[in-house]
């Protein structure tokens, strides 16, 4: 049919060639129009590519890399805190932050979501609670570890997601956690040594920016890349070992003698450092649930309290090395009271003629006043405030208290009497161990650290070396027989020390019924001193109070262990110790 | 002639394009292996600061203290047992 049809066209006539069609005379301005059009359209090309590739490339270029490029943070992780012998005693490990799109995941299946409450240790009305809200980011939990995170993913409900972070663990928990301290949830300090060496434990997270390929993996950095820097390490001085006696000691007493509360500190005469720190009572700072401000207190630091007798021995220390009394000077304490102006003050007991040696000995008040109002007021002063006492103390410790001297302008001759055997002052325990210093190292006094020392300190003259000589024998007498402290002693070594027993001071007045504070400082051994341990036994309950009584016998048995693990050679051959009863003769 | 320096120089751009993609194509597979590297350098990191607190645990004095009391039946050393060997002493 087509091709008759065709034939017929052609048939009918006309060649190609003479069509009339083509013979049609178009405007010549209408090809020119085409051409024309085609012109600028490439034109319109060119323009649009020049401004792509010139004027927007920096958009573009963006645009490009908000598809495949990441910025990727480097955290930084947290120093460790080690004792002296590297041990760890703070560290912090990776976990991870639970958090949730409150409304994705209450549209989960109930079993799903009770089973999360499972493995976040909470109830489900808590989770319930947790998620009504109407924030669109919620923490569910976190520090949350590895294992609890990976099993909470298999659950796979919509709208969960984690987050990496810190979590800080104290393996020595509740011995060593007023030293070491804590750190909150954003792994920052809180306390202790957490809190004062945060510049330098907390790192600085890094950044990177990089082109990921469509796997996941990183392909090429596009900056430099900003380095993450770990926080440092720090090594204390502590020494974990000691830490520990000192620590079991001191509670065992604590418990022993019904007290509120009791704090220890060990120094290392040679170096300063501070080898063991305790406190009672204390906290574990891996469950920090239910604190109380008792706990978390500091009370060798940030605590100061009426020495009572331990501060005789500044006091003769001065008289001696003023060389206005000798270690055999005699002093009348008979009747055992003394009234200076309308004020009255008390020995124990009373005890005759007392050289000075025997007035530190046996702790007579009347014999130490006697002796300091022979002196100067500014003296007396001047020697307090020599070993520290009344000053801001710069051990690097948050919160360490200055403690109460008075200026010397405004004492009354019955208040540098009873200053002088520790009444109307006020030091914290630390600073009453570092002033002992000067007698057991020999009339110097050094700075204490709480980091490990590398080389000796030098040392600040306060009392010549004489004087500390004929100290160190006074108060080696007073853990001998007659002394105040015999509970004091340690088989094998000789020790020197002072006991007091205070009046607790509250609010400005002395409590009734009067309630005790006995403490003992002492060094040990005594030939050649390697540590100072000051004990503090804060109101104890029982019979019991005195600080020969209460405090010295937890000296003894620090002392013990610590000088037998330091390996320091016994200087006494006496190795039966008769230990009397309760003594009654003190102040 | 110069077709022939043509045809030359266009042969050596051809290879060095070659080698470019070769090139990129190594270098970045040794930065995922440095990534690679990095990241476990980072995992071993944190097993080892693992362990160590595993090892600050274990070796507690509380329990080194009760395992030898309890289980291992010993006491402290007292001083009337102890013979101590000084330098000067002979």
């Amino acid at each position: 049919m087509m091709r008759t049809s065709s034939r017929t066209a052609a048939a009918k006539g006309v060649p190609f060639s003479s069509s009339p069609v083509l013979a049609l005379k178009l405007p010549a301005w209408r090809s020119r129009f085409v051409l024309f059009v085609l012109f600028a359209a490439f034109l319109a090309l060119i323009g649009r590519a020049l401004y792509l590739q010139g004027v927007s490339t920096e958009f573009l270029h963006k645009q490009g890399e908000l598809r495949y490029a990441r910025t990727l943070e480097l955290p930084a992780t947290r120093g460790k805190i080690t004792d002296r012998n590297g041990q760890v005693l703070a560290s912090s490990l990776p976990v991870k932050a639970v958090w949730a799109i409150p409304e994705d995941v209450l549209e989960a299946p109930k079993s799903k979501l009770s089973e999360l409450a499972h493995l976040l240790d909470m109830s489900d009305a808590e989770l319930r609670n947790k998620l009504d809200s109407d924030r669109s980011f919620v923490y569910l939990k976190r520090q949350v570890e590895q294992d609890t995170v990976d099993k909470i993913l298999k659950l796979d409900i919509d709208g969960i997601d984690t987050r990496k972070e810190y979590k800080r663990f104290y393996p020595e928990g509740d011995v060593t956690s007023q030293v070491v301290g804590f750190t909150n949830v954003e792994d920052a300090g809180q306390e202790g040594m957490e809190l004062a060496q945060q510049k330098n434990l907390a790192g600085v997270t890094g950044s990177r920016r990089v082109i990921k390929d469509r796997m996941g993996r990183i392909v090429e950095d596009l900056d430099a890349v900003r380095e993450p820097h770990d926080g440092k390490d720090l090594t204390l001085s502590i020494d974990s070992k000691i830490q520990y006696i000192a620590f079991t000691k001191l509670k065992e007493a604590v418990e022993k003698y019904q007290a509120k509360a009791g704090a220890i500190v060990v120094l290392d005469v040679k170096t300063g450092e501070v080898l063991a720190l305790a406190n009672l009572p204390t906290y574990d700072p891996n469950d920090r649930s239910g604190l109380t401000g008792a706990q978390l207190r500091n009370r060798v630091m940030t605590d100061s309290f009426e020495p009572g007798s331990t501060m005789k021995p500044f006091t003769v220390a001065l008289a001696l090395d003023t060389n206005r009394v000798t270690p055999n000077s005699t002093f009348q304490t008979a009747p055992g009271v003394m009234s200076i102006g309308p004020a009255v003050i008390h020995d124990s007991h009373a005890h005759g003629v007392l050289t000075v040696s025997e007035i530190i000995q046996h702790s007579s008040n009347i014999g130490t006043a006697k002796i300091a109002l022979g002196m100067p007021a500014e003296e007396m002063w001047d020697m307090f405030t020599k070993v520290g006492f009344g000053q801001q103390p710069k051990f690097g410790f948050p919160g360490a208290v200055a403690g109460r001297l008075r200026p010397f302008k405004s004492w009354r001759p019955i208040e540098q009497a009873t200053m002088s055997y520790g009444q109307g002052v006020a030091v914290s325990l630390m600073q009453l161990a570092r002033a002992y210093m000067i007698f057991a190292r020999d009339g110097d006094e050094i700075p204490l650290s709480f980091q490990k020392v590398t080389e000796p300190p030098v040392g600040q003259r306060v009392i010549s070396e004489k004087t500390a000589r004929e100290m160190r024998t006074m108060l080696e007498t007073v853990t001998g027989p007659g002394g105040t402290a015999p509970k004091a002693q340690v088989p094998g070594y000789r020790v020197g020390g002072k006991t007091g027993t205070a009046y607790k001071v509250v609010n400005g007045v002395y409590a009734t019924p009067r309630r005790y504070i006995g403490s003992f400082v002492g060094f040990a051994p005594a030939s050649n001193p390697r540590l100072i341990i000051a004990v503090m036994i804060d109101e104890p309950g029982g019979p019991v109070h005195f600080g020969g009584d209460v405090a010295a016998p937890v000296f003894s048995e620090v002392a013990a262990s610590a000088l037998r693990s330091m390996n320091v050679p016994p200087d006494s051959t006496v190795t039966n110790i008769v230990v009397p009863t309760d003594s009654s003769e003190e102040m | 002639m110069s077709g022939r320096i043509t045809f030359v120089l266009l042969f050596a751009l051809v290879l060095c394009a070659l080698s470019l993609v070769n090139a990129q194509y190594h270098a970045r597979e040794q930065f995922i292996e440095l990534e690679r590297s990095q990241t476990e350098a980072r995992q071993l990191d944190i097993e080892w600061s693992q362990l160590q607190l595993d090892q600050s645990t274990l070796g507690l004095h509380s329990r080194i203290d009760a395992v030898a009391r309890r289980d291992l039946n010993m006491v402290p050393v007292t001083h009337d047992r102890t013979q101590y060997m000084t330098a000067e002493a002979k």
